[in-house]
């Protein structure tokens, strides 16, 4: 039984993996198939009698052998056509927690039974609660607490921590919002357009308004844009240059609040032909 | 299950999850990964998964060198598969993992010790193992701390093979694994094997025909080195010369990180010395032994191996509070024994003593938090600019190479998914920092300069008045196309 069910979560991480990778159940079941499953599987298929290892030694062997069985598989990989991939090392690792499952059973079946290891989890709460006193009732309420503490901890690490740092994100794309085609030659009175983004990581609503120069004269803007913690802006800005010159700098300039100083700037060089 | 039991499944479970608040506690207030080995390995692994291979393009050094026979490969793969059975983010397992390593770290030295009756001290004590920038440990994502794990898994198969051949080829592709995932490791765990084999062949009174595993195994473990060799001999037969003919490497001395470990783990650890040597024995001697010999190593290789970089040697405290944990541990388990079995005539004495050791144990847990507020970490980066890794990684080409502080740089791989020019770590890499920043302060006036490295990012400190250049984001410069 212990088997099946080792053999059927590692089927079920095929498919989690490919379609849902990243949520909490492909998590965790992924980290039992790479930590513990291939373990399992080769501890059970070398020691099948319940007298080999006692379940402590047993779960310590499959978490320490996972450790070595995954890597030998990759190196495997490394060397047939199909490399060190998504499905190439999800079936591979599969195949090997199958066959190993498969000898362990075939090598218990051929054990009298009582001297199969074959592991039985009966979970007899109520008969415990009723059979045993006071201290012993704490103790296990005490235990499901720890274990509930300990996976609160796990949990815990997982998440990242509040963010305490405070800044703004601006940035620039060109005017059909990827990171290529910024104006470069203008023509005088030509409008050139950017697109301009604001995140803000502040922690708390924020107030800018962007100011667009060359030189000293002022070539366009944005006026007040109000944003809330996390909250992203993206527009697309014109600014139309007032001399002719070449390699002139247009700057953008973020302004938090009534702050005078630019918070952040940006800039690039044009050059403006003469009409 | 009696009473017994589930007062050692509460402690072992909170050994457990302490090992797993150990383990977070550097990065408790910073969300990404600490160490420059940590980004390193992080891209590696990255990289091995995008291209399929073993070999692959250096993402750290513009896509110029080829990576091949890494001797790291092995953790590449371990932390590659993660990844991928778990589709989780990087990040998420770059916090996660850690802390896994350890807990099992801890699960695997309890259940080595747990037949000699330390236990549970043992996995206690083995969650005190201290992380530096220096030696690394438990606390970041590196192949060091997987390596650790080897420790109890091998000694547990060890004492199976005893009365039992079936060990013997586990224990041998354990230490292949090994070998191919942190060759350091793998010497250090061979070392204390052998140590332990030579002790059972020779004191121990089982007949001879018992003794015949572990006498193979004696005879094999140094062979389980060459499949490193025989993969990449060419990458080995270097690294040797290098070792052997190399200028010694030499870091500014570290002071002893022992009272990093509280003074009463320590005072344990040398009454569990002084048991050891009383009770005599040869587990007792098998664990003794290797763990002194070790520990002299650390603290004088300098004066009598100064051969290649010191940094490969500092990795042996890692090794040597591992042994001492269980050291302690067995120190902590006889004074519970002698302690019950002195006062157990008087009505309270039993109490007496568990409440007498539950001090001593929450003692040495503030001393260890002390040691361990007291480490300084860096960051490599801060928030906004993992921000901006990430931006420039979605908007710009994957084919871009971005030019950066070359100390920063590690980060920028696995953040955006883009090559960097060059990354180093310190104090390797003086030169090319300088050059780097001798450019960006004369404002990287130099298009062709950039061109010829192909690169068309620059992220730099200081303002760059290159026309050819956009700034799109603070500090952040891109090439114009066709400049």
């Amino acid at each position: 039984m212990d088997l099946l069910v080792v053999a059927v979560a590692s089927l079920v991480v095929v498919p989690l993996a490919v379609f849902w990778g990243g949520s909490p159940v492909s998590l965790v079941l992924g980290l039992i198939f790479a930590l513990f499953s291939p373990g399992y599987t080769l501890v059970a298929a070398v020691f099948p009698k319940r007298h080999d290892l006692d379940i402590i030694r047993r779960l310590a062997l499959s978490f320490g052998l996972s450790i070595v069985v995954v890597p030998l598989a990759g190196f495997f990989l490394n060397y047939t056509r199909w490399g060190i991939g998504l499905y190439s090392v999800l079936f591979s690792l599969l195949a090997f927690i199958i066959v190993a499952a498969a000898v362990a059973w075939y090598r218990r079946r051929r054990l009298p039974p009582e001297e199969r290891f074959e592991p039985r989890f009966r979970l007899r709460l109520c008969q415990f609660w009723g059979g045993h006193n006071l201290l012993d009732r704490a103790l296990l309420v005490l235990l499901v607490v720890v274990i509930i503490g300990a996976v609160g901890m796990l949990v815990y690490v997982a998440r990242p921590p509040v963010i305490e740092e405070a800044f703004t994100e601006f940035y620039m794309l060109g005017p059909e919002g990827r990171a290529a085609n910024y104006p470069d030659v203008l023509s005088l009175g030509e409008e050139a357009t950017v697109t301009l983004g604001i995140v803000n990581h502040e922690q708390a609503v924020t107030d800018y308004h962007i100011r667009i120069l060359m030189g000293e004269e002022e070539v366009g803007g944005v006026a007040t844009i109000t944003l809330a913690g996390e909250e992203e802006w993206e527009q697309k800005v014109s600014f139309t240059p007032l001399g002719a010159g070449e390699e002139q700098k247009v700057e953008f300039r973020l302004y938090k609040g009534n702050e005078n100083t630019p918070y952040h700037t940006l800039g690039l060089w044009v050059d403006v032909a003469g009409s | 299950m009696n009473r017994t039991s589930l007062i050692k499944a509460i402690l072992l479970f909170a050994i457990i999850g302490l090992a797993f608040f150990m383990a977070l506690y550097p990065r408790l207030d910073y969300p990404y990964p600490l160490h420059v080995d940590e980004w390193m390995h992080l891209g590696y692994t990255t990289q091995i998964l995008d291209t399929g291979h073993l070999n692959f393009p250096s993402p750290f050094h513009g896509g110029q060198w080829e990576v091949g026979g890494h001797p790291e490969t092995g953790y590449y793969i371990w932390l590659g598969t993660s990844l991928l059975a778990t589709g989780s983010p990087w990040l998420v397992l770059a916090r996660l993992m850690p802390a896994l390593v350890l807990g099992l770290i801890a699960f695997l030295s309890y259940a080595w010790g747990r037949k000699r009756g330390f236990g549970l001290e043992a996995a206690f004590f083995a969650t005190f193992i201290h992380t530096t920038i220096r030696f690394l440990g438990p606390a970041f994502l590196v192949p060091v701390t997987l390596g650790l794990v080897f420790f109890p898994l091998c000694l547990i198969l060890l004492e199976k093979m005893e009365k039992d051949w079936r060990p013997l080829p586990l224990i041998v592709i354990s230490l292949i694994a090994l070998f191919l995932t942190h060759g350091t490791t793998a010497v250090a765990v061979g070392f204390v094997l052998v140590i332990f084999l030579i002790f059972y062949l020779a004191l121990s009174r089982s007949p001879v025909q018992q003794k015949l595993p572990s006498l193979t195994c004696l005879l094999l473990i140094p062979f389980s080195g060459l499949v490193i060799f025989l993969w990449n001999r060419a990458f080995v037969m270097r690294e040797i010369q290098n070792i052997i003919n190399a200028e010694h490497i030499p870091l500014p001395p570290i002071p002893i990180p022992l009272p990093q470990l509280g003074y009463i783990m320590i005072a344990l650890a040398v009454i569990g010395f002084g048991f050891l040597i009383a009770r005599g024995g040869w587990r007792n001697y098998a664990l003794l032994v290797p763990t002194v010999i070790l520990l002299f190593f650390v603290q004088f290789y300098r004066q009598y191996f100064n051969v290649g970089p010191d940094i490969l040697y500092e990795r042996g405290w890692l090794y040597v509070m591992l042994l001492m944990a269980f050291i302690a541990g067995y120190g902590l388990s006889r004074l519970r024994q002698l302690g019950l079995a002195f006062f157990q005539r008087w009505r309270w004495g039993a109490l007496s003593v568990y409440v007498a050791l539950a001090l001593v144990v929450v003692f040495a847990l503030f001393q260890r938090m002390g040691g361990y507020a007291e480490e300084d970490y860096y960051q490599i980066v801060d928030v906004a600019a993992y921000h901006d890794f990430e931006w420039l990684g979605e908007e710009l080409p994957q084919d871009s190479i971005a030019m950066l502080n070359p100390y920063v740089g590690w980060a920028y791989f696995p953040a955006s998914g883009q090559y960097v020019y060059t990354a180093q770590a310190f104090p390797w890499g003086v030169k090319e920092s300088r050059e780097i920043s001798g450019f960006f302060m004369a404002g990287a006036p130099d298009t062709e300069h950039i061109r010829e490295r192909n690169v068309n990012i620059l992220y730099s400190p200081y303002p760059l008045k290159n026309p050819d250049l956009v700034e799109v984001r603070d500090g952040v410069y891109i090439l114009r196309e066709g400049r």
